[in-house]
C-alpha cells in the first residue's frame, strides 16, 4: 500500500487512536486491543471516539479517507505485532453487513495484508457451531476474522 | 491515562514555566468495547479453532 498512514498515537499498550480527516472534517479513531476468553486471542475493537468518550463501532464515517484509514490500520496492527508476535487478533463487525464490508476490505487489501500476516475467518457449520477456515474471497459468510503475524 | 501537569508560572519568571507530560505504559484497565468482547467470547466458545 502506497498511501502514507495517519499518524497515530499510543497512549497506552492497547490502545492506539489516529485522526481521520477528510470530508466531513476531523473524525478521532480508537483501535483498542484487549482480551478475550481464550488467552492466545487478542480482540481488536475499531471506532469512532463521540464528544461524550464513548465508542462508535458501528457507525459508516464516510470521510472519504478510507485507503489512508487501512494504511493507518495496518502500521498500528504491525507495530502491535511487533511487541505481541505471538498472539493471534480476532475483530468482528457489530452486524453481519458490517462483516461483509470488513471481507470486502480484506479482500481489496490481502496482497498487503497476507505479506506480513496470516489471515483466516470463522465460518459457521451445519451443527450450529463455528470453525476457523483459511480466508476464501468468495465466501460471504464470515462471523469473525483473525490475523496473525507471520 | 496520559496526565498533563501545567505549570501556570505564576510563581515563577517565564522562563521557569514547564509543562511535563507523562504517557502510561501500563495496559488500560477498561475496555471501550465491551460489548464487541462478549460477542467475540461467545463465538469463540462454539468454535473449533486452527492450530497456530
Amino acid at each position: 500500500m502506497s498511501t502514507e498512514p495517519y499518524p497515530y498515537d499510543r497512549r497506552h499498550l492497547t490502545r492506539y487512536s489516529f485522526v481521520s480527516k477528510g470530508k466531513r472534517g476531523a473524525i478521532v479513531k480508537i483501535v483498542e486491543f484487549s482480551p478475550t476468553s481464550n488467552k492466545q486471542i487478542i480482540n481488536m475493537g475499531f471506532g469512532d471516539l463521540m464528544p461524550d468518550g464513548s465508542i462508535d463501532d458501528e457507525s459508516n464515517s464516510n470521510n472519504n479517507d478510507l485507503v489512508k484509514v487501512m494504511a493507518t490500520m495496518i502500521s498500528i496492527i504491525k507495530d502491535f505485532t511487533n511487541q505481541y508476535p505471538s498472539y493471534k487478533i480476532v475483530f468482528t463487525g457489530s452486524s453481519q453487513k458490517r462483516n461483509i464490508l470488513y471481507q470486502r476490505i480484506l479482500r481489496n487489501y490481502y496482497i498487503e495484508f497476507s505479506r506480513d500476516f496470516t489471515i483466516t475467518a470463522l465460518e459457521p457449520t451445519a451443527n450450529g457451531h463455528y470453525q476457523e477456515v483459511p480466508f476464501d474471497m468468495e465466501n460471504k459468510n464470515y462471523y469473525a476474522f483473525f490475523i496473525k503475524r507471520k | 491515562m496520559a496526565q498533563l501537569k501545567v505549570d501556570t508560572g505564576k510563581t515563577k519568571s517565564k522562563t521557569e514555566r514547564t509543562v511535563i507530560v507523562t504517557k502510561s505504559k501500563e495496559p488500560v484497565k477498561s475496555t471501550l468495547f465491551a460489548k464487541k468482547i462478549k460477542k467475540v467470547n461467545a463465538l469463540l466458545s462454539n468454535a473449533s479453532l486452527l492450530q497456530s
